[in-house]
C-alpha cells in the first residue's frame, strides 16, 4: 500500500482537480480582467466623445467669432421690440466686406453651415463644407439694445460652450 | 516528497504580483480621463469668463460693479444678470428662457453637479480728468472631486 502511494506522488502532471481549481482562478481573473477592460474601453469612448466635442465646439466658435467680431452690423437676429432677447439658430451679417454672411444650423443634419451673399456682382454661395458637425444645439441671441453683443449657446454631445461676441466696428 | 506543478500558494502570490502590476496600470488610464473631464470644465469656465467679459463691454459704466465670493451661480441666475435671460426663440419677453431644471434640463445639471458660479472683483483707477477705468477680474468658481477650482480673467473697461 505505501509503496504503490510512493510511486504515485512520483508521477509527472496534475490530478484533475488541480486543473479545475486552475481553471476556476483562471476564470475568475479572466472575468475581472476582461470585464475592467470593457469599462475601460467604454470610458475610453467617452473621454474621446468629449475631447473631439470639446473641440468641435472650440473650431466652430472660433471661426464664427471671427467674422463676427469684425462685421459691421448684425442683420439677424435682433432683440424683440419689447426689449427682451431674442434667440435663433441663424445668424446674418454684414461682413467688414461688406459681404451678407449667414450662418445657420441643420437640425435634421447636425450641422452648422455659412453662406454668402456677395457684396456686388455674383451669386449667394454656400460653403461646400459644413462649419461643424455632430451639433446637438446652436442658438445665436442678441440680448443688446445697441445691436453690439451676440451670444453663442453651443452643445455637442452632452459637452457646452458659451460664448459671446463684442462687434468692434458697430 | 518530489513535487512538480504549482501550489496554491505559488498561484496566489503569482495573482498578488499580477494585480500589483493592474492597479497602476488602471490608475494611468483614469488619470487620463480625469484630465479629459478637467479640460472640459476648464474650457467651459473660460467660455463664461470671455461671455461676461464681452458683456461688461456693452454694459453701462456705472453697472459693473463687485459680486463678492462666492459669487453668483450660472444656474437659476437671478433675472437681467450676466445668464438670465438666456434664450428667447419667441418674439415678447414671456417666451424667454433661463438656466433653470424646467427650461433647459441638460444644461442645467452639468452646472449644478459642479456649482458654477461667477464673481467679479473690480478696481476703479481715475486718471484725474475725469477720465477712468474699471479693472475687472472675472472669477469663474467650480467644484471637481470635492476640489474648489477657479478660473480667473482680467478685463480693463474705460468709462468712454
Amino acid at each position: 500500500m505505501y509503496r504503490h502511494y510512493k510511486r504515485k506522488s512520483d508521477r509527472f502532471g496534475v490530478t484533475l482537480v488541480e486543473i479545475i481549481v486552475a481553471s476556476a482562478i483562471l476564470a475568475f481573473i479572466g472575468g475581472i480582467v476582461g470585464h475592467w477592460f470593457f469599462l475601460q474601453r467604454e470610458y475610453q469612448g467617452r473621454i474621446f466623445a468629449i475631447s473631439d466635442a470639446q473641440q468641435t465646439i472650440r473650431q466652430a466658435s472660433w471661426r464664427m467669432m471671427q467674422e463676427l467680431r469684425t462685421a459691421r452690423s448684425v442683420l439677424f437676429p435682433r432683440i424683440n421690440a419689447d426689449k427682451s432677447i431674442r434667440s435663433d439658430s441663424k445668424v446674418v451679417f454684414k461682413s467688414f466686406a461688406g459681404d451678407v454672411i449667414c450662418y445657420y444650423y441643420l437640425a435634421s443634419e447636425k450641422e452648422i453651415r455659412r453662406c454668402k451673399i456677395p457684396n456686388g456682382p455674383g451669386v449667394p454661395t454656400a460653403d461646400s463644407e459644413p462649419v461643424a458637425r455632430n451639433v446637438d444645439q446652436l442658438a445665436f441671441t442678441a440680448s443688446d439694445e445697441g445691436n453690439r453683443i451676440i451670444d453663442i449657446f453651443m452643445e455637442v454631445k452632452g459637452t457646452f460652450g458659451l460664448e459671446s461676441v463684442y462687434l468692434i466696428n458697430e | 516528497m518530489k513535487k512538480s506543478g504549482m501550489s496554491l500558494l505559488e498561484i496566489v502570490i503569482s495573482i498578488s504580483i499580477a494585480v500589483v502590476i493592474f492597479i497602476p496600470a488602471m490608475n494611468m488610464f483614469s488619470t487620463t480621463g480625469q484630465a479629459v473631464f478637467k479640460t472640459r470644465n476648464f474650457s467651459f469656465a473660460n467660455s463664461a469668463a470671455r461671455r461676461i467679459s464681452q458683456r461688461l463691454m456693452a454694459m453701462p459704466y456705472e453697472d459693473i460693479v463687485e459680486v463678492p465670493l462666492p459669487g453668483i451661480a450660472l444656474f437659476d441666475a437671478p433675472a437681467e444678470s450676466f445668464f438670465a435671460p438666456f434664450l428667447n426663440t419667441s418674439g415678447t419677453n414671456s417666451g424667454a428662457k433661463n438656466i433653470t431644471q424646467a427650461d433647459m434640463p441638460e444644461f442645467y445639471s452639468y452646472l449644478v453637479q459642479h456649482d458654477f458660479r461667477y464673481s467679479l472683483s473690480v478696481s476703479n483707477v481715475s486718471f484725474g480728468d475725469g477720465d477712468e477705468i474699471k479693472s475687472v477680474g472675472i472669477l469663474i468658481t467650480w467644484s471637481e472631486n470635492n476640489k474648489n477650482m477657479m478660473y480667473r480673467l482680467y478685463v480693463y473697461v474705460p468709462s468712454l
